[in-house]
């Protein structure tokens, strides 16, 4: 039943989606409407069962009864043999059973027609789903059509090809939030990252040589703290932990400085596009520090900077702390370029190593963020290529 | 051209009989297997009972207007016997929906490549 009603919807092309979809729904409405009758004939059954059972059970009481014979004359007639009754088993089966047995098969029987009810509620929930989902699309559809976005159509071919409603609801909200958002912050966040980058190259080389080792523990310890208020705040410990591996093994693998990169992501509440991203550009970069820390400041600035609005203000100044601690150990300048710029080497870095783990973390954080708002940023922030794996991922 | 058009609109119209004979078919068996699994399902239902009755119980078999007192075991066999048919027939429509199935879709898919031909034809007709 249901293949026919998916079917109508997948072929069609957007534009034409809306009605197809309502048609779509209303066959399922169609569905339901059977599934329910069905279900009314199986609970009468149910209580004609019980009834009868309750009539079975008082038949014995007595010897005999006074009955009406028939339904052609009413003149008394007698029932005798209280305690015997032939059952029907089905099938033209008949068999001898005293009341007491046949109340047992009739109990039995009362128990599949209970089964067969419950699959039968089980099935008309499905349908139901299957028809919010149909009348949603519906709508989308149609909005979508007032609204002409190029990626909002995108997203609804997407969802008629995919067929689930849950993806299809989440991924449109979200793509037409990021396409919004973009624009502006980018603008910011390249002008921001331009300055910081042109500090960091002055800088960071030489706080790199220097800096070494003696940021490690202070990070570290930083690190933990920040992970605890992500806690309270947050309940994902799983989050939590990848994103603990991922420090640790930023750390072995890099120097002191990526560490601190590393804490700042989880402060920031865990914005995960920005992790993938940035692996792609590192990834590319990492042998060549200088171009490939440009290409991925920018991200990464617009990442913190955005996450540190949605996310509380608390958590912006545990970056601050950190990032000041780092700047302190460099012992070079203050400022708030500086600040930015040790984030912006390490994260280069943290991303190449953990390609695999950011990924993961961000089919964990895509609902949470879209529904706050902060993933949206991110997301923003980070052009064309957060949207594709968007889909992709939940695809 | 105008034979050749007509030919293949002669040959959109066979093959979509042709469709609507399968998808007929199809819901024939579709009908078909319901009555079955239904009947399947007393049947099992009968034996489960059968199973718990003991062995002095009198069974009797409605056949037409009488009722027939029939042995426990020999009931019990021929319910056994109903359910292995009932099943191989459930096994054997299912068998046929799928070649139907894949029947239709083939002739769906010619259908299609036919209308697009058509199509195709009377666009650059238009042009033309």
């Amino acid at each position: 039943m249901d293949p026919p009603a998916k079917g109508t919807v997948t072929p069609i092309a957007s534009l034409f989606s809306p009605e197809e979809a309502q048609k779509a729904a209303s066959y399922v409405e169609v569905k339901i409407e059977e599934k329910r009758s069905e279900l009314n004939r199986l609970q009468q059954f149910v209580d004609e069962n019980s009834n009868l059972i309750n009539l079975i059970k008082k038949l014995p009481d007595k010897l005999h009864h006074n009955v009406p014979f028939g339904k052609m004359a009413f003149f008394p007639g007698r029932l005798i043999h209280t305690n015997e009754c032939m059952v029907l088993l089905g099938e033209n089966y008949y068999v001898d059973r005293t009341s007491k047995q046949a109340i047992e098969v009739l109990k039995r029987r009362d128990k599949t027609l209970q089964s067969q009810i419950h699959s039968l509620k089980a099935e008309i929930d499905d349908f139901q789903a299957e028809a919010s989902f149909f009348t949603s699309t519906a709508s989308e559809a149609a909005d979508g059509l007032v609204e002409i976005r190029e990626e909002y159509e995108e997203e609804e071919e997407e969802e008629e090809d995919s067929g689930t409603v849950v993806q299809s609801g989440v991924k449109e909200a979200s793509g037409v939030v990021e396409e919004e958002l973009e624009d502006d912050e980018f603008v910011r966040i390249m002008s921001r990252l331009n300055e910081l980058e042109m500090a960091e190259e002055r800088e960071g080389e030489d706080g790199d040589d220097k800096g070494g080792e003696e940021h490690d523990s202070p990070t570290e310890s930083e690190e933990e703290s920040e992970k605890d208020m992500v806690k309270g705040i947050r309940d994902e410990t799983e989050e939590q932990e990848t994103i603990k591996s991922v420090l640790k093994k930023a750390s072995t693998n890099s120097s002191s400085i990526r560490e601190p990169i590393y804490t700042e992501p989880r402060v920031k509440a865990k914005v995960i596009e920005v992790l993938p991203e940035k692996h792609l550009h590192t990834g590319l970069d990492d042998p060549s520090k200088c171009i490939g820390r440009r290409p991925q400041n920018p991200p990464k600035e617009d990442q913190s900077r955005v996450r540190i609005p949605g996310k509380k203000t608390v958590r912006w100044s545990d970056q601050v702390t950190t990032s000041g601690s780092i700047v302190k150990a460099k012992a070079d300048v203050v400022g708030p370029q500086k600040i930015e710029s040790p984030m912006e080497k390490e994260e280069p870095e943290f991303d190449s190593t953990k390609a695999f783990t950011g990924s993961i973390v961000e089919h964990a954080h895509n609902p949470e963020t879209n529904t706050h708002g902060l993933m949206q940023q991110s997301s923003g922030s980070q052009p064309s290529k957060p949207v594709s794996r968007f889909k992709a991922q939940r695809r | 051209m105008s034979s050749s058009m007509r030919d293949m609109q002669k040959d959109l119209e066979n093959k979509a009989n042709d469709l609507g004979k399968i998808q007929k078919d199809i819901a024939k068996n579709h009908q078909l297997r319901k009555k079955y699994t239904i009947q399947l399902g007393e049947n099992e239902l009968v034996l489960k009972e059968l199973d718990l009755l003991e062995e002095d119980a009198n069974v009797f078999k409605m056949i037409g207007p009488v009722l027939v007192k029939q042995d426990l075991a020999e009931a019990k066999a021929n319910v056994g016997k109903r359910i292995e048919y009932i099943s191989a027939e459930l096994k054997r429509l299912d068998a046929i929906l799928q070649d139907m199935e894949e029947k239709q879709i083939n002739k769906r898919d010619a259908i299609l490549k036919l209308q697009q031909r058509v199509q195709s034809i009377q666009a650059g007709k238009a042009k033309a």
